[in-house]
């Protein structure tokens, strides 16, 4: 019966509106206008570090992105948060010069200087205008190569890092994100919270954050992408100047720490009672980013996600149960997760999971036709367009490739790729991938829908765990804080 | 070197290179000089008055299409306040062709995104779509120029969600009314001081024929102008805009313009506002500047830049950080089509009173007034200028925003290829000129925006009323 509604609703809502007499339609569009992306060229230095150089001429701007191939998945499972600390505090002091001293120089040279952790690489970048860039691209070069770490500095990195968690706890959105992390990954890295916990991040010390800089830090374990108005040659000449002395170690690099997500999947209740709202969040691990069945995932998720996305669709247009719901697909080194999200009335919380969970299965009982797959691979290729106009997304995507061991000609043949996606990939992808073991979080007031959860999910009724919010530790895979521990 | 030449000869070269079609290597005649090459647009004006401007760019296979109207929230009709802004969401709602919302739909679900923003002189609809669907957003934006519906049920939907949007951004936001005062304050007869999103009553008090008459009197060809700048082939844009700008018709009533000029102040104003959910007091220093067309208006962007741009701005490290008495500091250069404000203020930390600051901020104005800006520091403010110019070359919706911007409010397109040059040929001395000029305590309104709790010093000023 839910499939029929489904059907006539997707009906009204494709139908293109009827037309009268009087009335005129918007004229379609053209066919897809040919891309061509600058090609990236790439060169080795002795020491190892792999630099790639992408020339777009058309502002005097010039990005850099010195990309460590390590992030959070190397934290220790005893003090997740390392990595995240370790990049917010790059740039707030080296050996030389202090963090007000960064912050002027940069300044200085109408420069922009960041560094981030993911799991897989911290990023490092600048991007100045033509003549400034040699500057700034020094500071860069310092601030990767020698950071103080400054025992002020990760005090207030650290109390900052604290607040942050905080906050994002009371968000039952996000914490509903990271409770689903841990479910998909259990012990594995990708499950550990990247930002840490509270707890963690207050034990981070110094040679915690001088170790993981110390060993994963290295020309041999980096990629450095130049891009905008800079010539290769002049590109390859910056990168030797500044980082051709950086010295390879002896010391062979560490193995990357292996896959080991956790198959068996569960089905968790965080209950928060003053949470304004419940968060639903339903997922599951699903491939490489080097697969070569990601392009047609990402159209996948595109097919489910955005306000026209068949997810939205059901949630909110149709049912009204939300203000918006979507899904998210992350390419990763390993199998990186499938989330799809919602916020909803306490009330409404187990209905919501099961219009989700139904939703997926939609996509292989009533496959999107030709018709669905177009709006939708449009904005898989328009958003791509849209993410390489500036020379910071360039680089960035890039940057992408070249961490995954892609090829760096695919910045051309994406969209063409994204374009041949048929419906029936859409459908393999969506039974392969997206249909069993997925996990499932709630956070929310549980009272308000446990019975009806329970009732909607009987066949796994006995397995659905409910967690107080101030018994919930991130920091462990069974999601509960060990007993006789007091305090926070 | 004579430096004064070699910028001169870098203007002309400039306006040279923005009349040829093709652009060679962009020029670099210095080590230290950006090398940003002009904007090459191509310009005209259709049979019903529409002003088209075309940039042709083939980085990115987008298109940014920008439809400005020559209204804004000066343009209110008298008791109308807000209607400019009204008019932003009207013209999302339906069209005698397609049903409300249809602009979201052709952009969103392409994987493009739209907006619109309404300011004191123009309100400005935007969209970026992949490029082959360029002909299309065309059509959407002809056809809401000529054929939107206002009619009863689409105005007062409207105008409640504007009326919640005066709640939450002048009401409920701590700092809300403070923007509002800065506006309502400084000026006495230019409608400037009524701001841009209204007020509940006078909305409240419109009929829906105040509203079709502001609409037929200012959404016309001849007071709009289209913009679009990327991935396109303009002989074939050129037609689509023909065939379907072209066939709007013009009505020919005269727009009206507004022609008060706010007399020259000559004392200083203060004022004193006690809001209910005021966190911290705040002080602000509100000086008549220029219009945006001025040839100070540079000067006065390094003015803005010297004092508040980053932590290593005079502001920032007198107030905030030395002295302890702000938690935030701001200056602005608000120039306009008609003269604007430059605006200094701060938000004290709790405990500090607003005469401290204000005579830090005094202090420090002072400063700029008594001697030239050292080299060092001209030079980071113009560098931090440039690169600002130049980010916002770099995305084809930036580019068209900055022209509409040249275009309808500082009056000529072409400002957008001499605005580098405007930067780099200052001196300190033209800096200390405009600090002299402008920054007079008789030209300036004081505001003291206290907490309702805050017991006043002297006598009792009564609390304004929300309107």
């Amino acid at each position: 019966m839910k499939t029929l509604c489904w059907v006539l609703a997707a009906a009204v809502l494709l139908a293109p509106a009827a037309a009268s007499a009087q009335t005129q339609t918007p004229p379609p569009p053209g066919p897809p206008p040919s891309v061509s992306y600058p090609t990236p060229v790439e060169r080795t230095l002795v020491n190892g570090l792999r630099v790639i150089a992408v020339q777009r001429p058309n502002v005097p701007l010039v990005a850099a992105q010195l990309i460590v191939k390590s992030g959070s998945e190397t934290d220790p499972p005893a003090r997740p948060g390392i990595a995240s600390l370790a990049a917010d505090l790059l740039n707030k002091g080296t050996k030389t010069r202090s963090a007000l001293e960064i912050a002027q120089a940069i300044d200085a040279l109408g420069a922009e200087l960041e560094a981030s952790a993911g799991f897989d690489a911290t990023r490092v970048e600048v991007s100045a205008t033509t003549p400034q860039f040699g500057r700034a691209f020094a500071i860069l070069a310092e601030v990767v190569r020698a950071p103080a770490f400054a025992p002020a500095e990760i005090a207030r990195a650290k109390t900052q890092a604290i607040s942050n968690l905080q906050l994002a706890y009371s968000n039952p959105s996000t914490l509903a994100q990271l409770v689903a992390q841990r479910l998909m990954y259990g012990e594995a890295p990708y499950g550990q919270p990247a930002e840490g916990t509270p707890t963690s991040v207050g034990a981070i010390a110094r040679p915690d954050l001088e170790r993981f800089h110390r060993t994963y830090f290295r020309p041999d374990n980096a990629v450095l992408v130049l891009g905008g108005d800079i010539a290769p040659e002049a590109a390859f000449a910056e990168a030797e100047r500044v980082f051709g002395n950086w010295a390879k170690p002896a010391a062979p690099l560490p193995a990357l720490p292996r896959d080991k997500r956790t198959a068996a999947s569960r089905v968790v209740v965080i209950d928060q009672p003053e949470a304004g709202r419940t968060a639903v969040a339903v997922g599951k691990p699903v491939l490489r980013r080097a697969d070569p069945a990601y392009i047609a995932g990402v159209v996948t998720n595109a097919v489910l996600t955005g306000y026209s996305g068949r997810l939205n669709a059901e949630v909110r247009i149709k049912r009204g149960l939300s203000y918006g719901a979507s899904t998210s697909l992350v390419g990763r080194r390993d199998p990186g997760p499938f989330v799809a999200a919602t916020l909803v009335d306490h009330t409404k919380a187990a209905e919501a999971t099961q219009v989700v969970i139904d939703t997926l299965a939609s996509l292989v009982g009533q496959p999107a036709g030709a018709e669905e797959l177009k709006p939708r691979k449009a904005v898989v290729t328009g958003g791509f367009a849209r993410s390489l106009e500036t020379i910071d997304g360039l680089v960035n995507q890039v940057g992408t490739l070249a961490l995954y061991g892609l090829p760096l000609g695919q910045i051309n043949t994406f969209i063409g790729e994204a374009e041949a996606i048929t419906p029936l990939k859409v459908q393999e992808f969506a039974a392969g991938y997206l249909q069993s073991n997925q996990s499932v979080v709630l956070v929310g007031n549980a009272k308000a829908f446990l019975p009806d959860l329970r009732r909607r999910f009987a066949e796994r009724a006995s397995r659905i765990e409910v967690i107080l919010f101030n018994r919930l530790d991130l920091g462990r895979a069974s999601l509960v804080r060990a007993t006789g521990v007091a305090g926070k | 070197m004579n430096l004064t030449e070699l910028f001169v000869g870098r203007f002309l070269l400039g306006l040279m290179l923005a009349g040829m079609l093709s652009l060679g290597a962009a020029v670099r005649a210095e080590s230290e000089a950006v090398p940003l090459p002009p904007v090459q647009f191509s310009e005209r004006t259709l049979a019903n008055g529409l002003r088209v401007l075309l940039v042709e760019d083939h980085t990115s296979p987008t298109v940014a299409i920008q439809v400005a109207y020559h209204v804004g929230g000066k343009d209110d009709p008298p008791g109308r306040s807000g209607f400019a802004h009204l008019f932003e969401h009207l013209m999302f709602k339906g069209t005698a062709n397609t049903k409300p919302e249809t602009l979201d739909r052709l952009t969103e679900d392409v994987g493009g995104f739209n907006n619109a923003f309404t300011s004191e002189d123009i309100t400005n609809y935007f969209e970026v779509v992949p490029s082959n669907y360029l002909e299309t957003l065309l059509w959407a934006e002809a056809d809401r120029l000529g054929s939107l519906v206002v009619d009863e049920t689409n105005f007062k939907t409207e105008r409640q969600v504007v009326i919640g949007e005066y709640d939450q951004r002048v009401l409920a936001s701590p700092y809300g009314m403070l923007f509002e005062l800065l506006d309502s304050k400084s000026y006495t007869v230019h409608p400037y001081r009524r701001g841009v999103i209204g007020n509940p009553a006078e909305l409240n008090a419109a009929t829906l024929e105040d509203v079709q008459n502001f609409h037929r009197t200012y959404y016309q060809p001849d007071n709009a102008t289209l913009v679009v700048v990327g991935d396109f082939d303009p002989v074939q844009a050129n037609r689509w805009i023909d065939q379907y700008f072209g066939a709007v018709p013009n009505n020919s009533r005269p727009i009206p313009r507004v022609s008060v000029v706010e007399p020259k102040q000559s004392v200083e104003r203060r004022t004193t506002y006690y809001g209910a959910n005021v966190p911290l007091p705040a002080v602000a220093l509100v000086y008549h500047g220029p219009a945006r067309s001025s040839p100070d208006r540079a000067a006065l962007d390094v003015l803005e830049n010297v004092l508040s741009q980053g932590q290593s701005a005079r502001l920032y490290r007198t107030l905030v950080y030395e002295q302890q008495v702000a938690s935030q500091v701001s200056s602005s250069a608000d120039l306009r089509e008609q003269p604007g404000l430059f605006v200094v203020y701060a938000i004290l930390n709790a405990g500090k009173k607003p005469e401290q600051a204000r005579a830090l901020l005094d202090g420090e104005i002072a400063k700029l007034q008594q001697a030239p800006v050292p080299e060092a520091e001209l030079a980071k403010a113009k560098t931090q200028l440039i690169a600002e110019l130049v980010r916002g070359r770099e995305q084809a919706n930036d580019r068209a925003t900055e022209l509409v911007l040249a275009t309808l409010v500082g009056g000529d397109p072409r400002q957008v290829n001499t605005a580098l040059e405007e930067i780099q040929k200052l001196t300190a001395q033209d800096v200390q000129r405009v600090a002299r000029q402008y920054l007079v305590p008789t030209n300036r309104t004081v505001i003291d925006y206290l907490p309702r709790a805050m017991p006043p010093a002297g006598p009792t000023k009564k609390e304004r009323k929300s309107p």
